[in-house]
């Protein structure tokens, strides 16, 4: 069978952007190959594990400016995505260079990050009141801290206070001003 | 806003920009939607009542077809239903990428050119009759599952190939795609909504929808939906659950099948071919070969695959998968996923000549599609769902992403996915030239075919995912030599 006996019936397909076509895959490979690279260097040279940082540096951008969900690509959930990594990265900057500002300075970020995510998610509650999971995550997240070192796990500051206090009064909020929303959300998100 | 009174006021007259004002009113009242989808909305009816007029039809009789009140309260009304995807949906989320996704397609190719505007009409009042489909792909924390979205839903012009992976991560973005070229209409589906079944079915009447509102009167038979009636609830259910118990669970796992050669292209799908067949010669045939036409077509592609495939090795064997309706079995209407699969091995080395394979083919596809056997791959599709369960998306997602990119479809050389005849009332068909159907591509496999007939033409659809031309000229010349006449269609 040879083209003259296919008859088109497609529209032409225009030449794509070969950069746009494969814009992740291409990223991709330069973000591994810098982290990568950094390992390398870094193992040859010895001294202290930079390459850590640089990679989890790259690890941050990478969340922030390049990773999109396949599901549910919204602003509450980026928000959301870019503090945990923020606060994992800071996590391991302390780790790193043991300074020992990484239980007060993480739970900073935390709650600020909490606030302005349930800021928007009230505010613009008609619009956002599909997409509370990254949010409700959070809120779990920030009460588990807050109960973890309530125990004895670690020491308690007022940063993690405001974490937990800010936790719980997005929680006791949301339930409050729209009860049958974040039910309805609840049901649907945890549904099995 | 500013563009639907410009455009108003040069579509009408000043006595007729009166009358499309005060309709115009009426439709936003329908409407609660964003202020982008409800200007889009409002553009789509101007559109649709200018089309009327240039066609010689009175203001009046324009808007009397496109009465508001067919809107009813869907762009209206918060929607909160929402549904978990059936049983065979969840793995579709969870293996999904940018480049690979489970899309396939359905097209009517009707005997003028598409009307945009009425097409578009058309969809509007079609989708809330199938408001299970009118939702879009959100995250819980264990499944995945259809959230009910208030928008718009567009066509669009054709400009991709069939099957291109859909964006559905935004907040409300549809996981269905229709799109008009020429005289052809197609719907495209991500998997997670339906099937083949469901597919047609929303074709046909969204085809009804767009005769009628060219002014053409047809009943509501045949399996085509009356846009103006409620939905039922059993559209909806996951019929996976209504499945008789097997005592045996199996199906799933098999041993890798022989690829056919050439590597895989950049981009997918490479090419889509039609091969246009009667329904009579292939019946002629088949009878003359005492087989079906699904199991002759089987022959065929079975030998073509033998000639396509590369070096064998002594275990690996030609495998193609068969979808199977369930709705056979049972008493099913739901429009999801209903569907289980077996698979027609044979060795490259039996494969000699098509009347030697036949009976051989014959016995495996009656076996393969013996309820029993398809009850015990259902069953475990419903235990792994249930032994899963509890494990949270997170960790669930890259494991069920590994798996399936590793072995996916390399369980199979290549799939039949044959939907049959489809039907039309009797008053659509002097509008309806014919209908295909496609696979999107698939990960490992090179070539996918699809089938599917109405009146005397049978379109096979081959689906390549490789630049080498090996198969579809095997099938081609295969096709040739029995007589069979196949007209090609195709993308270049």
């Amino acid at each position: 069978m040879n083209n003259t006996q296919i008859h088109p019936i497609y529209p032409k397909r225009k030449p794509g952007s070969f950069f746009k076509r494969n814009r992740q895959d291409l990223l991709r490979s330069a973000f591994l190959t810098a982290a990568y690279t950094c390992l390398i260097v870094n193992l040859l040279t010895g001294g202290m594990p930079w390459s850590l940082i640089a990679i989890g540096g790259l690890c941050v951008v990478w969340v922030a400016f390049v990773y999109r969900p396949m599901v549910e690509h919204t602003l509450i959930k980026k928000l959301s995505d870019v503090s945990i990594a923020v606060c994992l990265y800071l996590f391991l900057l302390d780790a790193i260079l043991q300074q020992g500002w990484s239980n007060f300075v993480v739970p900073i970020v935390f709650f600020s990050d909490l606030l302005l995510i349930g800021f928007i998610y009230l505010v613009f509650f008609k619009k956002q009141k599909r997409n509370f999971m990254p949010l409700f995550e959070l809120i779990l997240g920030g009460l588990v801290s807050i109960l973890l070192s309530l125990i004895g796990m670690y020491g308690t500051n007022w940063p993690q206070i405001v974490v937990g206090s800010v936790s719980l009064g997005l929680l006791i909020l949301s339930a409050l001003l729209f009860p049958k929303d974040v039910l309805r959300e609840l049901q649907k998100k945890m549904h099995m | 806003m500013d563009v639907i009174v410009r455009r108003i006021e040069s579509y009408f007259t000043p006595e007729e920009k009166v009358s499309v004002d005060a309709f115009l009113e009426e439709v936003r009242t329908r409407l609660s939607l964003s202020r982008k989808h409800t200007t889009l909305m409002l553009e789509d009816h101007v559109e649709a009542l200018r089309f009327y007029c240039r066609q010689g039809l009175r203001l009046e009789e324009g808007m009397s077809r496109l009465d508001p009140a067919q809107l009813s309260d869907f762009y209206q009304a918060e929607r909160t239903d929402w549904y978990p995807l059936d049983h065979a949906a969840k793995i579709y989320p969870l293996s999904m990428s940018l480049k690979r996704m489970m899309v396939f397609r359905i097209s009517g190719y009707l005997k003028d050119p598409v009307v945009p505007e009425i097409l578009q009409m058309a969809l509007t009042y079609t989708i809330k009759r199938f408001p299970y489909f009118a939702t879009t792909l959100k995250s819980g924390f264990f499944w995945h599952y259809l959230d009910s979205t208030m928008r718009r839903y567009g066509v669009k012009p054709e400009t991709k190939l069939p099957c291109a992976v859909m964006r559905v991560n935004a907040g409300a973005s549809p996981a269905l795609r229709v799109v008009y070229y020429h005289n052809r209409v197609s719907v495209e589906f991500f998997h997670i909504l339906t099937d083949g079944t469901g597919a047609s079915i929303f074709l046909r009447t969204l085809l009804r929808e767009y005769l009628r509102l060219l002014g053409h009167h047809i009943p509501a038979t045949d399996g085509v939906f009356d846009a103006a009636e409620p939905s039922e609830p059993q559209e909806w259910r996951d019929d996976f659950t209504i499945a008789d118990r097997s005592r045996k669970a199996k199906g799933f796992m098999d041993k890798r099948a022989l690829q056919l050669r050439g590597a895989i292209a950049f981009e997918q799908p490479s090419r889509v071919l039609h091969f246009n067949l009667s329904v009579e010669a292939l019946r002629k045939k088949a009878k003359e070969k005492g087989i079906t036409i699904t199991g002759l077509l089987m022959g065929y592609l079975m030998l073509a695959c033998k000639e396509a495939a590369g070096p064998a090795g002594k275990k690996q064997k030609i495998q193609i998968q068969m979808p199977v309706n369930m709705r056979k079995f049972y008493p099913s209407t739901t429009l999801r996923n209903f569907s289980m699969y077996c698979s027609i091995r044979m060795h490259p080395d039996s494969i000699t000549t098509l009347d030697s394979i036949l009976p051989e083919i014959c016995r495996q596809m009656r076996e393969g599609s013996r309820k029993e056997n398809l009850d015990q791959t259902m069953h475990l599709s419903r235990r792994l769902v249930k032994l899963l369960r509890f494990v949270p998306l997170i960790i669930k997602r890259p494991i069920a992403y590994l798996i399936y990119g590793s072995l996916g479809d390399a369980v199979f050389t290549t799939t039949l996915s044959n939907i049959g005849s489809i039907p039309l009332p009797r008053e659509m068909s002097p509008f309806v030239e014919k209908f295909d159907f496609v696979l999107g591509a698939p990960i490992t496999n090179r070539a996918c075919c699809a089938a599917c007939s109405y009146g005397d033409r049978l379109v096979l659809t081959v689906t390549k995912n490789t630049a080498n031309p090996c198969f579809e000229n095997a099938l081609y010349r295969l096709l040739t030599e029995a007589e069979l006449k196949p007209y090609v269609e195709g993308s270049e």
